[in-house]
C-alpha cells in the first residue's frame, strides 16, 4: 500500500512522458539513423521492435509467474492482480512479436510462417496465456479459478527458456542475431545498430512498466468497486430487515 | 525483391505494432473510465444511504 502510494506520482506522471519521448527517439533511430543491413535491406529494421517486443513479452510472463508464486504462497489479492495485469501486457507484446515476425519472414524466407521450433514455441506460449485470460474472464472473482490461473501462469513461463535456447538446441531457421558467435559474420556488429537496439530496449521497458502500472491500477479499482457493491448489498439487506 | 517492396513490409510491420498498441490503450482507457464512473456512482449511493440513515436515526 505504502509502496503503491509512493510509486503513483512517478508511474502516472513520469512514466508515460518518458516512454513517449523514448519511443520517438527509438523510431527516429530506426527510420532515420541506423544503416541498412547488407543482406536484408530495410526490412531488417523490423528487428529493433520485434526483438524488444519479445523481451517485454518474456518480462510480462516472468512477472506473472513470480507474482503467481507469491499469490499461491501468501494468498494476497495484490499478487493475483499483478499476475493478471502482467499477463495482459505480456500478451500485447507477444502478439506484436507474432504479427511482426511473419511480416519480416515473408521477404526474407519467402513464407509468412514456418513450423520452426522458436516460432512454434512462441505460438504455444501465446496460446497458454490466452487460455489464462479466458479462464480469468470466465470466472472473474472465483478464488479457485484464480489459483488454477496462477498455476497456469507458472507452468507457461517454462516455455520462455525453451524459446531462448531453441535456436541453438534444434537449429531452426530463426536467426540468432544477438548471441551469434564472434567471427561467424552473423549478429549485429555495427555500433549504430547496437545503439538503436539499446534505445528501443529502454523505450519498450518504459512502455511495459507504464502499461503494467495502468492495468494493475485498473484491476485494483475493479476490486474496490466489488467491495463497495458488497458493502451496499449488506446495507440494503439490513435496511430491508429493519423495515420488516 | 526490390527495396521499395521491402519498405512496404517494413512499414506494414510498424503499422501493425502501433495498431495493436493503440487498440490496447483504447481498451484500457474505456475500462478505466467505466470502472471509475461505476465507483463514483456507488460511492455517491453509499454516502446518500449513510446520510438517510443518520437522518432517520435523528
Amino acid at each position: 500500500m505504502m509502496i503503491r502510494r509512493r510509486l503513483a506520482p512517478l508511474a502516472d506522471g513520469v512514466l508515460p512522458v518518458a516512454a513517449t519521448v523514448a519511443m520517438f527517439i527509438a523510431l527516429a533511430c530506426v527510420f532515420l539513423w541506423v544503416p541498412n543491413e547488407r543482406m536484408q535491406g530495410p526490412v531488417q529494421r523490423i528487428f529493433y521492435f520485434h526483438v524488444n517486443a519479445a523481451w517485454e513479452a518474456f518480462a510480462g510472463f516472468g512477472v506473472a509467474a513470480a507474482a503467481s508464486c507469491l499469490f499461491l504462497w501468501r494468498g494476497r489479492a495484490e499478487f493475483d492482480r499483478l499476475a493478471h495485469a502482467a499477463v495482459e501486457v505480456g500478451m500485447l507484446f507477444c502478439t506484436m512479436v507474432l504479427v511482426s515476425g511473419p511480416i519480416w519472414a515473408r521477404p526474407i524466407w519467402g513464407t509468412w510462417w514456418t513450423w520452426d521450433p522458436r516460432l512454434t514455441m512462441t505460438l504455444i506460449l501465446w496460446t497458454i496465456y490466452a487460455v489464462y485470460l479466458v479462464l480469468r474472464a470466465m470466472a472473474q472473482d472465483d478464488p479457485q479459478i484464480a489459483r488454477y490461473a496462477a498455476v497456469l501462469a507458472i507452468v507457461g513461463v517454462l516455455d520462455v527458456p525453451l524459446i531462448m535456447v531453441s535456436v541453438r538446441l534444434w537449429r531452426g531457421m530463426h536467426p540468432s542475431v544477438i548471441t551469434a558467435p564472434s567471427g561467424t559474420g552473423a549478429g549485429i556488429q555495427d555500433s549504430r545498430m547496437i545503439a538503436t537496439l539499446i534505445v528501443a530496449f529502454v523505450a519498450f521497458l518504459l512502455l511495459f512498466l507504464w502499461l503494467l502500472w495502468r492495468r494493475y491500477e485498473d484491476l485494483r479499482l475493479r476490486d474496490e468497486l466489488h467491495a463497495l457493491e458488497d458493502e451496499i448489498g449488506a446495507l440494503d439487506a439490513s435496511a430491508a430487515r429493519a423495515a420488516r | 525483391m526490390s527495396n521499395p517492396d521491402r519498405f512496404w513490409f517494413l512499414f506494414s510491420a510498424y503499422a501493425a505494432i502501433w495498431t495493436l498498441l493503440a487498440l490496447f490503450l483504447i481498451r484500457l482507457g474505456r475500462k478505466h473510465r467505466a470502472t471509475t464512473r461505476e465507483l463514483e456512482e456507488l460511492r455517491a449511493r453509499l454516502a446518500s444511504g449513510a446520510s438517510r440513515g443518520a437522518a432517520s436515526r435523528e
